[in-house]
C-alpha cells in the first residue's frame, strides 16, 4: 500500500497545470511572480530604507508569494541575509520565555540556511547576527497574525523584542501580516525609533496588462504577455500552448467587464483568476488541447448558469479539481498498492463534512484539530460515545503525526496510511484488537470475532463490521486525519502549531471558504459516503433522487452486471432511491424505510431487515424461480458471493486482516459480515442472479412490512430461506409475492384502501415454507397458494370466491374459508395434552423466533439445543 | 547623572577652520607620516568611524554644493583686466583740482578703487593693483576677451563716484577720529559731524565741502537721468548723504551703512556692465536696483519683488548673455579654469552615477545618488554634463504652482520640486543645443517628491538639484500641447496638491493653473522652500508618507553602505537665505528620513566648505553639522576632485587613511 509521501508524490505528479492554480507560491515559482515587479523592486527599497517594514495585504493577495519568491531572491541579490520565519508553532521543548521562544525560531531558521548560531542563549544569538550582518541581516516574520490569533502573550512579548531589535541593533524586520491585524501593531509606532518604520501595503493585480501576464504565464515563453506581443519572437507551435491567444482575450474581456462593476474589484482577485486558469485546463485536458476560446465560453454559459462570473465558478472549480487530484493521487500503477475505495471514499466525506467547518460566513475560522476533528466527526463520536474523548484524541494525534507533551511522535515513525490499529490503539490507550481465536463461538461459520461480543451496539459496519468501536474510530480518525492532507496538500488549509498539544488549521484564502462549500453541497447528493460507512448510519435520511427522476446513481445501478454492497449497516435509517441490479449481502437495514424506492432485479443476501418497511416501491420486473428441489431444513442456509469488485475484496482484506482476495466469498447467515470461508457449512445455496423483481435470500425478518407496492412489468417479490416473525403486506394493491424455503411466523396480508379500480389481485406464492398464523384480510382479490408447505393457523376473511386460497401437498394444522382441494395434503390436529413431534416444530419455532443476534439461531442449531 | 551633549560638533580641541587653506587643512586631517597628504587620505580617515558595511562595500561619496564663487574660478571677474581701473580712474580724474588740503584727487580715487577690488575679490586679485596697474594696462598684453576691458565700463561718472565715495570714507574717519564715540552694536553707526565748533574749521574746508561739491554734481547727472532705475537708485542714496551733510537746522552727521552703499555702488558700477557672471552679492545688489520698493536701509540692499515673475525675468536678463559666452567660449580649444573645474565635477557626477549603475537598485552595496546642488542661478554645471556625454542627466528644480483663486489679479503659489530628464543631443548646432538645454522637451518634465518612486525611476541618472530655482530653463506648461486639457503633470501636482482639476480646459491666454520659476533670493522664500521639505502627508487613506520635497535619496544615502560628504564650493553661506536653505536640506534626513537616528557611525565630519570668504555666523552653523571651513579658492580644491574622480575610475578605488596614495 502506498504511503503518505508516495501519496504526495503522486499528486504532485498528477498535478501538471501549468498555472499554478489558487495556492501561494514558494521559492523557485519566480517565472510565476508576473505583474509584481514594480512590487518587488518598490518593496526591496523600502527594506533597505527602513530597519522595520510592515507589509500587509488582504488575504491571498500574494504577500507570502512576494515573500517566498520575491523578496527573499532580491534581498539575497542585494547582499542582505534574509531569514524567514513563519513557523509560530510551539513544540515540545520550545521556551517558555516569549522573547527566547521567538529568538529560538530564528535561531532555526539561521541554523536551516547553514548559518551556525551555536547554542548560544537567544540574545546572543541576536548579538553574533547583528555583528556578523549588520544591516545586512533581514529578518522576515511572515504569518504574524497567526501569533497575534494564536499567543497573545507571546505576541505582545514579540513586539517588545521587534522593538529592541529596532532600537538596539541594525538588524531590518519585515512583518509581514493580514491587512485587519495591522492596527494591532499600532504600539510599534511609538515605540520604535522615529521615522525607521514603513508600512507597505501589497494591493491587489488588477491592471489588465499583468492580467495578461498571468494568463500568459503558462505559454511557452510566456507567448500573449504584454512583453512578447511587443516582441516578432517567433509564434510557438501551437501544440505547446497552453492557452490560445483568443482565449486570453476572451477571459480579459471578462476579467476587464467583472472589474468594472462595483463590488467586482473586491470581490474577484488574482486568487480567482489562477482557479479560472486551472479550472479551464482540467476542462481542456481531455480534449488534448490548449485552453481555447470553446473552453472559456462553456465555462462562462456555465457561469451563468449557476449565477455567479466565470472566475468565482473557477474558484470553485478549481478546489473541487485539486480535491480530485487528491483521490486519483491514491491510484498506484499497481493495483494491490493503491488505497481501497473505502478510504478514498470515505477520505472525500471526511473532506466534505470538515469543509463546513472552516469557514462562516466568507471568512475562515481557525480551528484546532482535534476540535475540527470532533466537528467532523461528531456523528461517529456520537454513535461512539462510549469512547472517552482522551483516547480518541491520543489516537488522532498518533495518525496525524502530532505529539502530545505526553507522548511525542516520533518524527517520521508513524506512516498515517498505514500504521496498524494495534500501533495506534497502544499509543492512544485503546482496546487494543481482538486476536483471531478458534474459541469465537462463531469459528465454525468462519467468523473469527462475534459480533455481538466485540460489537454488542452493532455500530460498525462496512469491512470493519462486527469490529469493536475503538478499531472502527481509529479508522475514522485516520480518515479524517488523511483529509487534513488532502486539504494541505492542495493548498487550501494551512496547519500551525502555536502551543505544544495544539495544531491549529485555517484556510489559506477566505474565498475557500465558499469554493469548499459549493463542493461539498455538489458532493452530499450522492451515495458514496454512505456505501463506504464504516460506522453504521443510525437514523439518516438518505434521498438519493437525481434531478432526471428516472436517473440511477452509478453506485444503485448494476447495469446488467450485479453490482454486490456487503456489510451495509443502515440503521432505522430513510432511504429514498433507484435500485437496478444490485445485490446487498450481509446488510443490516433494521427499522430501515425504504420509501418510494425502486427495485429492479434487487437481491438482500442475508440482511437484517427486523422493523424494515418498504412502502409505495417499485418493484419491476420478474424474479427468476428458484430451483424447485431445493429445500434447506438444516437451517437458514449459507450463500456463496461471485463478482465482488476487486476493490471491495482489497478493503476487506485490508481492515479485517485476512484474505479476501478470492473470487468467492461467503454469505453464511446473517447478522455477521461476509467471510472469506464457508466455515463448517457445508451446504451452500445457490441464489438466482436476478434482473427483475426484488428477492430477499436468506437472513432474518421481524416485523417486515411491504406497504403499497407498486407491481410494475411482472414485478415479483421473493422471498427465499428467509426466517422471522411478522410479515405484513399492508394496503396492496396487484402483486406477485413468493416465498420459498422460508419459515414464518405471522403473514398478513390487507388490501389497499381506496377506491376499487386501485384494487388489483394479489397472487401469493408459497413453496416448501413453514407459516404460522396466516391471515388474509377482507377484501382481497386474488389466489394464494400453498405448496408442499406447512401452514400453521390460516385465516382467509375475504370472500373465498373472491379470493381463492388453495392448499396442495402440505400439512395444515387449521386453515378457514379455503378451496376444497383433492391434493390438499393431510389435515392434521394438535392434541390437546402435547406435540407428536415435538423436534420439527422446535426447530420451525427457533428458526422463527427472535433474536437479538439471529446467528444464535445457528449455534442453538449447531449445539443441537 | 546622565549626561546629554549636543550633537554638534566638534568636541574641544579639534580644529574645525582653516583660515589657511587647504594645505592646513590637509595638514591637519592626514597624519603626518603620508607624503604627499591627499585629500582621499583625509577623506578615508573622515569615514573611520563607520561601521563593517562600509569598510566592506562603501566609499567616500562626495557631494558638491556648487555656489556662485565656483564661477570665480578662471574667467570671472577676478581673471579680467579689473586691475586695470584704479589706473583707469586716475587717467580720467587727472584733471580733476587737488583737494584743498593737497591731496590729489584723482590718486585718491585710485587707490579707493584699488582698496575696494582688494575686498572684493580676495588678495589674489588685489595683487595686480597699486604700482603694477599701469604696466597691466600697458597695451600689446594678450587680447583680453570679451568684456574684460573695464575702459568701456569705466567711466568719468564712475570716477567720480569712487572719488565720492573716498573722500566721504575720509570725512567719516576724520570726524570719527574728533570725536571717539563709543561704536554700536548693530553697526549702524553715525557720526556727528562738529561744525561750527572751534577747531572744526580744517574739517570743514579740507573734508566737507570737497564732499559736498561733487555731490551736488553727482545729484544733478543723477536727476539728468532719472529714468534710469540705477540712477534713480543712486540718487537716493546720494541724496541721503546730502542731506545728512548738509545742515538745515540739525547737527550735520554720516551714517557708516550710507558710505557702504555708496561703496557697493561703485562696485556695482564698475561691474555692472561686464560679461561675466555677477557674483552674489552683486546680484542682489543688481536685482535691488531693479525691484521697488528695495530694502535700502542697510548696507547691502535686498531686492523685494512684488511680482512673483519679475525676479526671474531679471534674473534671466542679468545672465542670459553671460550664459550664452560661456557656452561660445566652450567651443574654443583653450580651456579655461572655469571650464575645467566645471568639467570635472561633471566627470565626477557623471562616474558616480556609472558607479551606481553597476549594482541593484535598494541594494545597501549600491552607492547613493549622484547628485551635485547648485546654489546660484548660471547653467555651469548642467552646460558641462551636457558636453561630458549624451547620457541624459537630471535637473531638479524648484517651482511656483500658480493658482488663479477667485479674486482677480491673485494667485496662491505652492513651492514643488520639478524634474527634467536632460537630454544632451551632440548633433545639434551649438547654439541649439544651449537652447535645447534651456528649453527641454515637455514631455522630459516630472513630479518630484519626497517618495521612493524618483529613487527606483530615475534613481541612476546623475542629478543638478537647484536649490535656488532655475530661471534660465523655460518651465514647463501645464496643458497638453493643442491646449485642449490639461496634461498629466498637471494633474499629478494637483493630486499631490490636493487641488481640484480646473472643470473648464485651460484658457492659454490666461491659464488657471501655470508653473512658475522660483528665484531664492530672500529668507522668506527660504523658509517656504525649507517648510515644503519637512511637510509630511499621507496622500487618500494610504500609510504612505510623502514629503513634498526633494527625495530624500538626492541627499540621505538611504540605507547604503556610503556616506555623503559634502563639498560647499563657493557657495554664498554667508547670505542668510542660502544659508538657511542649506541647512534645512541638510535637517531633513536626520528629522524625516530619519538618518540620522540610527545609531550607526557616522564620518566624524560631514563635509568641507571652501570659501575664500566666511564669517563666524557662518561657521558658527555649519559647525552644528560637523563641517569643517576651509578659506580657500574652490580651484584649489580641484586637483582634488580630480584625483578623486581617479580613485571612482579605478578599479581598485578605496583611498587609504594613512597610507600614501599611488594613485596618481
Amino acid at each position: 500500500m502506498i504511503t503518505l509521501e508516495q501519496w504526495k508524490k503522486n499528486f504532485l505528479d498528477k498535478d501538471t497545470c501549468p498555472w499554478r492554480g489558487p495556492k501561494p507560491m514558494e521559492p523557485g515559482d519566480d517565472d510565476l511572480l508576473v505583474g509584481r515587479q514594480d512590487d518587488r523592486d518598490r518593496f526591496a527599497h523600502e527594506v533597505l530604507t527602513h530597519q522595520l517594514v510592515i507589509l500587509h495585504g488582504e488575504s491571498g493577495v500574494g504577500k507570502s508569494s512576494l515573500l517566498n519568491v520575491g523578496l527573499v531572491r532580491d534581498l539575497t541579490e542585494r547582499g542582505f541575509q534574509p531569514i524567514v520565519c513563519r513557523n509560530w508553532a510551539r513544540e515540545a521543548g520550545s521556551p517558555d520565555r516569549p522573547e527566547d521562544f521567538v529568538a529560538a525560531k530564528v535561531a532555526s531558521e539561521l541554523r536551516s540556511l547553514g548559518i551556525n548560531v551555536g547554542d548560544a542563549a537567544p540574545q546572543s544569538m541576536v548579538e553574533q547576527l547583528n555583528a556578523n550582518y549588520g544591516e545586512l541581516a533581514v529578518l522576515v516574520l511572515d504569518q504574524f497574525e497567526e501569533l497575534i490569533r494564536h499567543q497573545r502573550p507571546f505576541f505582545k512579548r514579540a513586539l517588545d523584542w521587534v522593538v529592541e531589535l529596532n532600537s538596539r541593533y541594525d538588524i531590518h524586520v519585515v512583518i509581514s501580516l493580514r491587512s485587519e491585524y495591522v492596527h494591532r501593531l499600532k504600539a510599534l509606532n511609538v515605540q520604535i525609533r522615529p521615522f525607521s518604520m514603513s508600512t507597505f501595503e501589497l494591493e491587489a493585480l488588477t491592471a489588465a496588462e499583468h492580467i495578461r501576464d498571468v494568463m500568459a504565464s503558462g505559454n511557452p515563453g510566456h507567448f500573449g504577455s504584454t512583453a512578447s506581443l511587443r516582441t516578432e519572437d517567433a509564434i510557438p507551435d501551437p501544440a505547446a500552448l497552453a492557452i490560445t491567444l483568443e482565449a486570453i482575450e476572451l477571459l480579459l474581456g471578462e476579467w476587464n467587464t467583472i472589474q468594472e462593476t462595483e463590488f467586482g474589484s473586491a470581490d474577484v482577485g488574482l486568487l480567482h483568476l489562477q482557479g479560472a486558469l486551472y479550472a479551464l485546463y482540467a476542462r481542456a485536458k481531455p480534449d488534448g488541447t490548449a485552453i481555447r476560446a470553446e473552453h472559456v465560453r462553456q465555462m462562462i454559459a456555465a457561469a451563468v448558469e449557476r449565477n455567479r462570473d466565470i472566475f468565482s465558478l473557477g474558484l470553485i472549480e478549481s478546489v473541487s479539481r485539486k480535491l480530485d487530484l487528491c483521490e486519483e493521487a491514491c491510484l498506484d500503477e499497481d493495483p494491490a498498492s493503491s488505497l481501497d475505495e473505502f478510504l478514498i471514499a470515505g477520505t472525500r466525506e471526511a473532506v466534505r463534512r470538515t469543509a463546513a467547518h472552516l469557514s462562516s460566513g466568507g471568512f475562515k475560522l481557525d480551528r484546532e484539530a482535534w476540535d475540527l476533528a470532533q466537528l467532523a466527526l461528531q456523528r461517529e463520536l456520537r454513535i461512539f460515545s462510549e469512547i472517552e474523548k482522551g483516547p480518541a484524541e491520543r489516537a488522532f494525534r498518533t495518525i496525524y503525526g502530532l505529539g502530545t507533551t505526553a507522548a511525542p511522535a516520533a518524527a517520521g515513525a508513524v506512516d498515517l496510511l498505514s500504521v496498524p490499529r494495534a500501533v495506534v490503539a497502544a499509543a492512544a490507550g485503546l482496546r487494543a484488537p481482538a486476536e483471531a481465536s478458534q474459541a469465537s463461538p462463531l469459528a465454525e461459520l468462519g467468523i473469527a470475532v462475534s459480533p455481538w461480543e466485540a460489537d454488542p451496539q452493532s455500530l460498525s459496519a462496512g469491512p470493519m463490521f462486527g469490529y469493536p468501536p475503538d478499531e472502527v474510530v481509529i479508522e475514522e480518525l485516520r480518515r479524517f486525519a488523511f483529509a487534513l492532507e488532502w486539504l494541505t496538500t492542495s493548498s487550501l488549509i494551512r496547519p500551525t502549531s502555536p502551543v505544544v498539544d495544539c495544531t491549529m488549521l485555517s484556510l489559506i484564502h477566505d474565498g475557500f471558504g465558499e469554493a469548499l462549500e459549493d463542493w461539498a453541497d455538489s458532493e452530499h447528493t450522492g451515495p458514496a459516503a454512505a456505501l463506504v460507512l464504516l460506522t453504521g448510519a443510525q437514523g439518516d435520511v438518505f434521498e438519493w433522487v437525481r434531478e432526471d427522476a428516472d436517473e440511477y446513481w452509478p453506485q444503485f445501478d448494476g447495469a446488467g452486471q450485479d453490482r454486490i454492497i456487503v456489510n451495509l449497516r443502515w440503521y432505522n435509517c430513510r432511504v429514498h432511491a433507484r435500485f437496478r441490479h444490485v445485490v446487498f449481502a450481509n446488510c443490516d437495514f433494521r427499522g430501515t424505510q425504504f420509501v418510494n424506492c425502486s427495485f429492479e432485479g434487487v437481491v438482500f443476501v442475508n440482511c437484517l431487515l427486523d422493523g424494515a418497511m418498504f412502502g409505495d416501491c417499485d418493484i419491476i420486473g420478474p424474479v427468476v424461480s428458484a430451483p424447485a428441489k431445493v429445500y434447506d431444513k438444516e437451517g437458514l442456509p449459507s450463500f456463496a458471493l461471485t463478482g465482488l469488485d476487486a476493490s471491495t475484496r482489497a478493503a476487506l482484506s485490508h481492515y479485517r486482516g485476512e484474505d479476501f482476495s478470492g473470487a468467492t466469498l461467503y454469505s453464511v447467515t446473517s447478522g455477521v459480515p461476509v467471510t472469506n470461508r464457508p466455515g463448517t457449512r457445508s451446504k451452500l445455496l445457490d441464489w438466482a442472479s436476478q434482473r427483475g423483481g426484488l428477492t430477499m435470500y436468506g437472513g432474518r425478518l421481524s416485523s417486515l412490512m411491504v406497504r403499497s407496492g407498486h407491481f410494475r412489468g411482472g414485478g415479483e417479490l421473493a422471498l427465499r430461506h428467509i426466517a422471522g416473525s411478522s410479515l405484513d403486506i399492508t394496503e396492496q394493491g396487484a402483486a406477485l409475492i413468493s416465498l420459498f424455503g422460508s419459515s414464518i411466523r405471522g403473514l398478513s396480508i390487507s388490501r389497499r384502501v381506496g377506491p376499487e379500480e386501485e384494487q388489483g389481485e394479489i397472487k401469493l406464492i408459497v413453496q416448501g415454507s413453514v407459516l404460522a398464523n396466516t391471515w388474509f384480510d377482507e377484501g382481497l382479490t386474488g389466489t394464494a397458494r400453498f405448496d408442499n408447505s406447512v401452514v400453521w393457523q390460516l385465516m382467509n376473511v375475504s370472500e373465498r370466491s373472491s379470493y381463492r386460497v388453495t392448499l396442495e401437498n402440505c400439512t395444515r394444522y387449521g386453515a378457514v374459508n379455503i378451496e376444497d382441494t383433492e391434493n390438499a395434503g393431510p389435515k392434521a390436529d394438535f392434541a390437546e395434552h402435547g406435540i407428536a413431534d415435538r423436534g420439527e416444530i422446535v426447530h420451525q419455532a427457533r428458526l422463527m423466533a427472535y433474536r437479538r443476534e439471529p446467528a444464535m439461531v445457528e449455534l442453538d442449531e449447531t449445539r443441537g439445543q | 547623572m546622565r549626561q546629554f551633549k549636543a550633537r554638534r560638533e566638534p568636541r574641544s580641541g579639534t580644529k574645525t577652520f582653516f583660515e589657511h587653506g587647504r594645505d592646513e587643512y590637509l595638514a591637519a586631517k592626514v597624519v603626518p607620516w603620508v607624503e604627499p597628504r591627499r585629500f582621499c587620505n583625509a577623506l578615508e580617515e573622515i569615514h573611520t568611524p563607520l561601521g563593517p558595511l562600509y569598510k566592506r562595500s562603501g566609499y567616500p561619496w562626495i557631494t558638491l554644493v556648487l555656489g556662485s564663487g565656483c564661477l570665480e574660478a578662471g574667467h570671472d571677474i577676478s581673471g579680467t583686466r579689473v586691475r586695470d581701473v584704479p589706473a583707469i580712474v586716475q587717467r580720467l580724474l587727472a584733471d580733476v583740482d587737488p583737494l584743498p588740503d593737497g591731496t590729489n584727487a584723482a590718486k585718491l580715487a585710485g587707490a579707493f578703487a584699488a582698496s575696494l577690488i582688494a575686498d572684493r575679490l580676495g588678495p589674489s586679485a588685489s595683487r595686480g593693483s597699486g604700482d603694477d596697474s599701469e604696466a597691466a594696462a600697458e597695451p600689446g598684453d594678450p587680447r583680453p576677451q570679451a568684456g574684460d576691458s573695464f575702459d568701456t565700463t569705466t567711466d568719468l561718472k564712475t570716477a567720480k563716484l569712487l572719488l565720492c565715495a573716498a573722500l566721504l570714507t575720509r570725512l567719516y574717519h576724520l570726524a570719527s577720529a574728533a570725536a571717539p564715540d563709543a561704536l554700536s552694536r548693530t553697526g549702524h553707526d553715525r557720526v556727528s559731524l562738529p561744525i561750527g565748533r572751534a577747531g572744526s574749521a580744517e574739517l570743514e574746508t579740507d573734508a566737507l565741502q570737497p564732499v559736498l561739491v561733487l555731490l551736488e554734481e553727482l545729484i544733478s547727472s543723477a536727476e539728468e537721468n532719472g529714468h534710469d532705475s540705477e540712477d534713480a537708485v543712486l540718487h537716493q542714496a546720494l541724496a541721503t548723504i546730502d542731506s545728512s551733510l548738509s545742515p538745515r537746522g540739525h547737527q550735520p552727521s554720516l551714517r557708516v551703512a550710507d558710505i557702504q552703499l555708496l561703496t557697493e555702488l561703485c562696485w556695482y558700477s564698475l561691474t555692472q556692465g561686464t560679461s561675466v557672471y555677477p557674483g552674489w552679492n552683486d546680484l542682489l545688489l543688481h536685482l535691488s536696483t531693479r525691484s521697488s520698493p528695495a530694502l535700502f536701509d542697510r548696507w547691502l540692499p535686498r531686492p523685494a519683488f512684488d511680482d512673483i515673475d519679475a525676479a526671474c525675468q531679471f534674473v534671466e536678463q542679468r545672465y542670459a548673455a553671460t550664459t550664452r559666452l560661456s557656452w561660445a567660449q566652450l567651443e574654443d580649444d583653450d580651456q579655461t579654469d572655469r571650464e575645467r573645474f566645471y568639467a570635472t565635477v561633471a566627470a565626477v557626477l557623471r562616474q558616480q552615477a556609472a558607479l551606481r549603475e553597476g549594482f541593484l537598485q535598494s541594494s545597501p552595496l549600491q552607492p547613493p545618488i549622484a547628485s551635485a546642488f547648485v546654489t546660484s542661478f548660471d547653467l555651469e554645471l548642467e552646460m558641462a554634463m551636457w558636453r561630458s556625454s549624451t547620457e541624459p542627466f537630471v535637473v531638479a528644480v524648484p517651482m511656483n504652482l500658480l493658482q488663479d483663486v477667485a479674486e482677480p489679479a491673485t494667485c496662491l503659489a505652492s513651492v514643488c520640486w520639478l524634474g527634467c530628464l536632460i537630454r544632451p543631443d551632440h548633433d545639434l548646432t551649438h547654439s541649439e543645443q544651449l537652447e535645447r538645454l534651456r528649453t527641454p522637451a515637455e514631455a522630459d518634465w516630472f513630479l518630484l517628491n519626497g517618495d521612493t518612486a524618483y529613487e527606483l525611476t530615475y534613481g541612476n541618472y546623475p542629478v543638478v538639484v537647484r536649490l535656488s530655482g532655475s530661471p534660465l530653463m523655460r518651465a514647463p506648461r501645464l496643458w497638453t500641447e493643442d491646449g485642449s486639457d490639461w496634461n498629466d503633470l498637471c494633474r499629478r501636482l494637483l493630486k499631490d496638491y490636493h487641488i481640484e482639476l480646473p472643470s473648464e480646459p485651460p484658457d492659454l491666454n490666461e491659464p488657471e493653473l501655470r508653473m512658475a520659476h522660483v528665484a531664492l533670493l530672500d529668507e522668506y522664500s527660504a523658509m517656504q522652500h525649507a517648510a515644503s521639505e519637512f511637510l509630511v502627508y499621507q496622500p487618500d487613506r494610504s500609510n504612505e508618507r510623502v514629503r513634498q520635497g526633494l527625495p530624500g535619496a538626492l541627499f540621505g544615502t538611504r540605507g547604503s553602505a556610503f556616506a555623503r560628504f559634502w563639498m560647499m564650493m563657493g557657495v554664498q553661506v554667508s547670505d542668510s537665505s542660502i544659508r538657511y536653505r542649506f541647512a534645512s536640506q541638510m535637517t531633513v534626513p536626520t528629522s524625516i528620513d530619519g538618518e540620522s537616528v540610527k545609531k550607526a557611525p557616522t564620518p566624524s565630519r560631514a563635509g568641507l566648505v571652501v570659501n575664500w570668504r566666511t564669517d563666524d555666523t557662518v561657521r558658527d552653523l555649519l559647525g552644528w553639522y560637523n563641517f569643517d571651513v576651509v578659506t580657500d579658492r574652490c580651484e584649489n580644491f580641484q586637483v582634488d576632485l580630480q584625483h578623486y574622480l581617479r580613485h571612482l575610475q579605478s578599479t581598485t578605488h578605496r583611498p587609504a587613511a594613512r597610507k600614501r596614495c599611488e594613485l596618481t
